[in-house]
C-alpha cells in the first residue's frame, strides 16, 4: 500500500510574461533572473522545500528548454528524490492527441493523472512568477483546522491597485462570502495571490465539470473558483503578511530588483532561515575580482564577476565583465554580460549574454522617453556595437 | 572517457606547530575565498574524466568529510564508481611527512583491484594548480611507460618533503633525491606529488614489496627504477604548495594577479568546490574596493586593498583590510584596521580594533579565538 502525500504542490511555469517584452524572448517568465543570482522560479521551489513540502510537479509550456535546463531534477532544492521530488509536466499527447495547456485550470486537469499517483489529500497550486517567501505549512494548517475544501492566500492591498487583483470579501471566520477577478468598483481590499490549496477530491471533481464546460476559459480565478463558491464550498481566505511582489512588467521588475539594495531592503536574502536556494552548481563560478582601479558603490555583485571600472546602485549576476573605465550605473546585468572598456551604461537592463562595446553609450536621458520611466533594455545575446548611442526607454532587440 | 582511477593522500602533515592546520587536516583548509586545498586535485581529477576517486583521508577528517561528503557537488554521487572513502592504516605523526604512505594504499588493495581501469592517478591535497590532467595521462599512454611522475621547475616546497627528480636527455628519470636526507641544492625538477601508475604495476609493487612499514610510494618507485619505464612530464603552468601559515598567504595573494587568477579560475577546467547557497554581495555606501577576491554573502561597507574575502563575511563601516584573508563568516567592526593578518572561520573582530603584522610573517588568528 502506498502512503498517502498530505499535501503536493502544482507550479505553474508556463507563462510568457509577454508585457516584460524582449526579456523574456527566450525563456518563460519564471526564468527570468531576479536579484543577481536568482531566477523568479527559486522562490516558489524555496518556499516549497523551506515548508516541507517534497513534491513538486512543474507544468511548463512557453520556452521551456533554458527552464528545463536550469531546475533540471531539482538537485539544488534536493529535490531529486525518489519519495515524491520533482517532475517537469509538459503538454503531451495520447491515443485521441492531445492539446496545449489551455488555462490554469485546464493544465492541472491535464494532469490529473500525475497527481492521482501521490494520492494525496491536498494539492497547492502555485504559479512560479511571484517573489515572496512564505511558509505554506502555516497555511495547509489553517486550511486542515477548518476543514476547508479550499484555502486562498490573500494580501491585503491599497484600494487605489485593487482592480488589478482577484478580490474576495470574507467574513469574521475569514470564511469567504464573494470572489470577482479585477473588479471594476471592488468593496474589499484582500486580493488573491494565486495561491491555493485544495482538498484534492473537491478540485479533481471541480475541475471534471469545468473541463465539461464549453464556456469556461479553464481558469481557476475566472472560472473554477467562482464556480465552486456559487456551490456553497467552504471557501476560506489565508491572510499573509510580508514581501510579496509580483514582477509581470518592466517597471515593476526594476523597481522590485533596485528594492533589494540599500540597507534594509523588504525582501531580506540574507537571512539564514527560510534561505532561497538558487542553482548555482552548474557555473562553478570563482568570487568576484576587484580590479586596481574599480570603484563599487551601493550593489549587488555575485560571483565570477571581474570588475575593473565603475558600478553603482546597480544588481550584477554571475559572469559580469565591466571593463577598465567603464561606468555601469542604476542598473540590471544579466548572467555574463560584458561591459567592455569605456562603456557608459545607465538605467537598462542588460539581457543575458549581452555585449556593450567599447565606448558605447547606452540609456543617454532624453526628454520623452519611449518608457515612461526611461528604462532601456536589451536583449540576451544582444551585442551593442562599439561607439554606439542608445537613448534611454529603447528595447534593443537581436 | 578515460579509463583511470584517482586517488588523492591526504594523510599527511608537518609538525603541529605549524598551527594553520592545527584544527583540521591542511587539505581541508579553506582558501581562494570559497575553495578548499583540496579542490584543486579533486578537480582536477574529476576535470580530466575521471569519475571514480579515492581519498585517502586524515585522522581529524571531520572538516574533510563535512566539505566532500557524499562528492555531489564534484558529481561524483554514482552507482557506478563515484567517491570512496579510504580510511588509512596510521595517523600521521607530527613528524611524519610522508605524503604516500604505501601501508595506507596497501590497506585499499580492493579500491585498487576491484576496478579494471589501466591508469590510477594519484596526487595529494595541498597544491594549489590548474592542471590538465588529461594531456598528461594522454602522454603516459602514448609513451608506452609504466609510471610517470609530474614536475615543475623551480617549485620551491617545504624542505621536509621536496623531492627532486633527476632525469636524462630523454626524460626518463634516473634518480630521485629527498631534500631532508641529501643534497638536493643543484636540481631543479621539483616533484610535484603527482604520479600516474599502471595500475595492475602499482598492486604488484604494493603486495610484493616486503617490509613496508616507512615507506612512501616514491620510495617504492625509486627502488625500482631500474625495473621498470618511470618517465617524467614538465608541467608549466603556475604551480604552489601550502604548508604554512606565511605559504597561505603569499599563495593567496597570487590570486589577485589578473594572469594567475585567469589561468586557475577561467579556464574551461573550472575548479569545483561544495555549494553554500550564499546570496550575492551587497557593497554599500562606504566600500572603497581596489585589488581584492571577495565571495558571495559578504557586506562590504568599508576599504579593501589587495585581499582575499571569504563568504558571509560583515565588514562594517569605515573598517580598512589590507593585505589579508579573511576566511568564511568574519566580522570586522567599524573603523577596524587589519593589516596582513589570516583570520580563521568566524572571528569576529570588535569595533575600533587595529591588528597589523610585518609582511613576511602574518599574523594568523586561529579558529574560535576572542579578540
Amino acid at each position: 500500500m502506498k502512503r498517502r502525500k498530505e499535501c503536493i504542490a502544482m507550479l505553474l511555469v508556463g507563462g510568457q510574461g509577454s508585457r516584460l517584452k524582449c526579456l523574456t524572448s527566450n525563456i518563460a517568465k519564471p526564468g527570468l533572473v531576479f536579484g543577481g543570482k536568482y531566477r523568479i522560479v527559486d522562490f516558489c521551489l524555496s518556499n516549497c522545500v523551506n515548508s516541507g513540502i517534497e513534491t513538486v510537479g512543474m507544468l511548463t509550456q512557453y520556452k521551456p528548454f533554458l527552464l528545463n535546463a536550469y531546475v533540471g531534477v531539482g538537485s539544488a532544492w534536493d529535490l531529486d528524490s525518489d519519495v515524491g521530488g520533482l517532475h517537469t509536466l509538459p503538454p503531451y499527447v495520447g491515443p485521441k492527441g492531445g492539446t496545449w495547456y489551455k488555462g490554469t485550470a485546464n493544465a492541472i486537469y491535464q494532469n490529473m493523472n500525475f497527481i492521482d499517483q501521490f494520492n494525496p489529500e491536498n494539492v497547492l497550486i502555485l504559479s512560479g512568477d511571484h517573489i515572496y517567501k512564505m511558509d505554506y505549512n502555516l497555511m495547509l494548517r489553517e486550511h486542515k483546522e477548518k476543514d476547508a475544501d479550499i484555502t486562498i492566500a490573500v494580501l491585503d492591498v491599497p484600494m487605489e491597485e485593487a482592480s488589478r487583483f482577484g478580490i474576495m470579501s470574507v467574513d469574521q471566520e475569514d470564511r469567504i462570502t464573494r470572489f470577482t477577478e479585477k473588479p471594476k468598483n471592488p468593496d474589499s481590499t484582500l486580493a488573491s495571490m494565486g495561491i491555493y490549496i485544495f482538498k484534492w477530491e473537491v478540485l479533481r471533481s471541480a475541475l471534471i465539470v469545468d473541463e465539461a464546460d464549453p464556456k469556461s476559459e479553464n481558469d481557476f480565478g475566472k472560472n473554477v473558483i467562482p464556480k465552486l463558491l456559487a456551490d456553497k464550498n467552504r471557501l476560506f481566505a489565508h491572510r499573509f503578511q510580508g514581501y510579496w511582489k509580483d514582477v509581470g512588467t518592466i517597471d515593476s521588475y526594476y523597481f522590485a530588483n533596485m528594492e533589494l539594495l540599500g540597507d534594509n531592503p523588504s525582501l531580506d536574502l540574507y537571512e539564514k532561515k527560510n534561505k532561497i536556494i538558487s542553482n548555482s552548481n552548474a557555473d562553478g563560478k570563482p568570487p568576484q575580482w576587484i580590479g586596481p582601479h574599480a570603484k563599487i558603490r551601493n550593489s549587488i555583485i555575485s560571483n565570477g564577476c571581474n570588475i575593473l571600472g565603475t558600478v553603482e546602485n546597480s544588481i550584477l549576476s554571475p559572469g559580469v565583465y565591466v571593463g577598465e573605465g567603464a561606468v555601469v550605473r542604476d542598473s540590471i546585468l544579466f548572467p555574463d554580460v560584458k561591459i567592455e572598456r569605456g562603456a557608459r551604461v545607465d538605467k537598462t537592463i542588460m539581457g543575458e549574454n549581452s555585449v556593450a562595446g567599447e565606448e558605447a553609450v547606452v540609456g543617454i536621458p532624453v526628454e520623452a522617453p519611449k518608457e515612461p520611466n526611461g528604462i532601456t533594455i536589451i536583449e540576451n545575446n544582444l551585442k551593442i556595437q562599439p561607439g554606439t548611442r542608445v537613448e534611454s526607454g529603447t528595447e534593443c532587440t537581436l | 572517457m578515460i579509463r583511470a582511477l584517482g586517488m588523492i593522500s591526504t594523510n599527511y602533515r608537518l609538525n603541529r606547530s605549524e598551527r594553520l592546520a592545527e584544527y583540521r587536516p591542511i587539505s581541508a583548509t579553506p582558501f581562494g575565498g570559497r575553495y578548499r586545498l583540496l579542490d584543486f586535485s579533486m578537480s582536477n581529477l574529476v576535470n580530466a574524466g575521471i569519475r571514480t576517486v579515492g581519498v585517502v583521508l586524515p585522522y581529524n577528517m571531520r572538516p574533510l568529510l563535512d566539505h566532500i561528503s557524499a562528492g555531489k557537488s564534484w558529481n561524483l554521487d554514482r552507482h557506478s564508481g563515484g567517491l570512496y572513502m579510504l580510511p588509512a592504516v596510521t595517523p600521521a605523526l607530527k613528524a611524519r611527512v610522508q605524503k604516500f604512505c604505501a601501508k595506507d594504499y596497501l590497506a585499499n588493495i580492493e579500491f585498487l583491484t576491484a576496478d579494471d581501469a589501466e591508469i590510477v592517478v594519484i596526487t595529494d591535497g595541498n597544491h594549489v594548480a590548474n592542471v590538465d590532467l588529461a594531456s598528461i595521462i594522454a602522454t603516459h599512454e602514448k609513451r608506452g611507460c609504466q609510471v610517470t611522475l609530474v614536475y615543475k621547475k623551480g617549485l620551491h616546497t617545504h624542505p621536509l618533503v621536496e623531492a627532486k627528480l633527476v632525469l636524462d636527455e630523454t626524460g626518463q628519470v634516473r634518480d630521485i633525491r629527498r631534500t631532508v636526507d641529501e643534497e638536493t641544492s643543484g636540481l631543479n625538477n621539483t616533484f610535484a606529488d603527482i604520479f600516474i601508475f599502471n595500475r595492475e604495476l602499482l598492486v604488484q609493487l604494493l603486495t610484493t614489496t616486503t617490509g613496508l612499514e616507512f615507506k612512501d610510494l616514491l620510495d617504492l618507485v625509486r627502488y625500482n627504477l631500474n625495473k621498470m619505464v618511470v618517465q617524467s612530464y614538465e608541467f608549466t603552468g603556475y604551480m604552489r604548495e601550502v604548508f604554512t601559515v606565511s605559504d597561505y598567504h603569499s599563495v593567496s595573494m597570487d590570486l589577485l594577479e589578473p594572469a594567475i587568477k585567469a589561468e586557475i579560475f577561467d579556464g574551461p577546467n573550472k575548479i569545483i568546490t561544495k555549494i553554500k547557497d550564499s546570496p550575492p554581495t551587497k557593497y554599500r555606501d562606504h566600500a572603497e574596493v581596489r585589488c581584492a577576491m571577495i565571495s558571495n554573502g559578504c557586506r562590504v561597507d568599508g576599504e579593501v586593498d589587495n585581499s582575499i574575502i571569504f563568504r558571509n563575511v560583515n565588514l562594517k563601516r569605515n573598517c580598512c583590510v589590507k593585505n589579508s584573508v579573511l576566511m568564511q563568516s568574519c566580522v570586522v567592526g567599524e573603523n577596524c584596521v587589519l593589516e596582513n593578518v589570516v583570520l580563521d572561520k568566524g572571528i569576529q573582530v570588535p569595533d575600533n580594533t587595529v591588528l597589523k603584522a610585518q609582511g613576511e610573517t602574518p599574523l594568523y588568528i586561529p579558529k574560535g579565538t576572542k579578540i
